[in-house]
């Protein structure tokens, strides 16, 4: 007896899923206490979500490394490392030169320098570092001073005695731009392997201290000689990027006095 | 974006329905995502802008290129899971589910996905495939009519 009203399958759907209205699922709840059924067709609809989502879950840990995207790793010989087979020969080179620019370039208002937005897309393209990104890369000591006096040149700060601060190593520097203005970034790695990014920017006349924040889920820490501001950030910890900073800033302290 | 990723590359097997096309579409929709990052509003949710954005690489440019490709038709085949686990019995239940719910047609599939893999509400899967909440549901409602029907099936060809 008590033969309810026909529920649609959507309607049912949104029971099972928990998104039915407040009235329908209290209408549907009490219907099923008395029509059968209606507890049939929901049976009928209900599927084992639990072993669906285990099933997925353990895809997860089959999802291949973060391929080392655009400018993180120049070279095809190293993206197929990754077993990332598609084109990377011809499309991926080519599209690393354009959207390495691309991403400091063009973006964003105009701003006086430092543009406030720089640290916001310096902590875009530092999230895209993984352990794996730079891991390979090694640097000999003629091919890091050739580094450094080229991204010296461009910015115009001599940055050939750049310290490895507190453990870091230095993998990679490299001239960027962002609003026409150059932006070294300094790429180290540490010890355990986590990417951490030293940018330097043209700024204005002001001295700052180091301040310390965070942006997309790493560490960062900012502050400003005359003439160039500076950002370190990677990690998640607060206190190995702060004596990194801190070290880092006395000795841009120390050059540009 | 690299915590994002194994999700990502996951969403993507999900849309394309092949782990080698996962790869591609992962990869692209990392690619685009720096492209366009100026347009990536901070304080929103990263997973969805970018699977929103994979969603709309896969039907709107990946998808036909491969079809024509691999001959015309999107094909289904069973995604082998990591056999590390152990547990068989329950594994054999999940095995079996991920490929019924793979062979769900293509739009099924992702709000399969979408709403009980990954979580999302009805509007938030709504949003990412830039559909109606009402065809979420409709699209839902068919893919567990469909499973449920299967599933009983083969119960009682077993038993």
């Amino acid at each position: 007896m008590n033969q309810t009203r026909t529920y649609t399958d959507e309607e049912l759907t949104a029971f099972l899923d928990g998104e039915a209205d407040d009235a329908l699922a209290t209408e549907i709840g009490d219907a099923l206490e008395t029509d059968v059924a209606l507890g049939e067709r929901l049976a009928t609809l209900d599927i084992p979500i639990a072993a669906l989502t285990q099933a997925y879950d353990a895809l997860l840990n089959d999802a291949p490394p973060m391929p080392p995207l655009p400018e993180a790793v120049p070279e095809p010989a190293n993206i197929n490392r990754f077993g990332w087979g598609w084109g990377v020969g011809t499309f991926g080179t080519g599209l690393a030169a354009g959207l390495a620019v691309a991403l400091f370039t063009g973006f964003g208002q105009p701003a006086p320098p430092p543009a406030p937005g720089w640290a916001a897309f310096v902590a875009s393209y530092q999230s895209l570092y993984t352990p794996e990104t730079l891991a390979s890369v090694t640097l000999s000591e003629a091919e890091r001073q050739a580094q450094l006096q080229t991204v010296s040149a461009a910015v115009g700060l001599d940055l050939t005695d750049v310290p490895d601060a507190e453990g870091l190593t230095l993998k990679r520097a490299q001239i960027l731009s962002f609003n026409g203005k150059p932006l070294v970034q300094l790429a180290y790695q540490r010890a355990d392997g986590t990417p951490v990014a030293l940018c330097i920017i043209p700024a204005g006349p002001d001295d700052k201290p180091v301040s310390m924040g965070a942006a997309q889920g790493m560490e960062l820490a900012r502050w400003n000689t005359p003439g160039f501001g500076y950002i370190l950030i990677g990690g998640q910890e607060q206190a190995p990027l702060q004596s990194e900073a801190q070290a880092l800033q006395s000795w841009s302290v120390g050059d540009t006095i | 974006m690299g915590a994002v990723f194994p999700r990502l590359w996951r969403y993507s097997v999900a849309l394309t329905g092949r782990r080698d096309w996962a790869d591609d579409l992962a990869q692209t929709t990392c690619l685009r995502a720096l492209d366009k990052a100026d347009q990536f509003e901070a304080g929103t949710h990263l997973d969805r802008w970018m699977f929103r954005m994979a969603q709309r690489i896969w039907l709107n440019e990946l998808r036909s290129r491969k079809v024509r490709t691999g001959g015309g038709l999107v094909p289904v085949e069973e995604i082998d899971l990591p056999d590390h686990s152990p547990g068989a019995e329950t594994n054999i239940l999940a095995r079996d589910v991920l490929n019924r719910v793979n062979a769900l047609p293509e739009a099924q599939r992702h709000s399969v996905f979408l709403v009980y893999v990954e979580g999302y509400s009805y509007k938030e899967a709504a949003e990412i495939m830039e559909i109606p909440i009402g065809t979420v549901m409709s699209r839902l409602a068919a893919a567990r009519k469909r499973l449920g029907e299967e599933m009983a099936d083969a119960a009682g060809q077993m038993s």
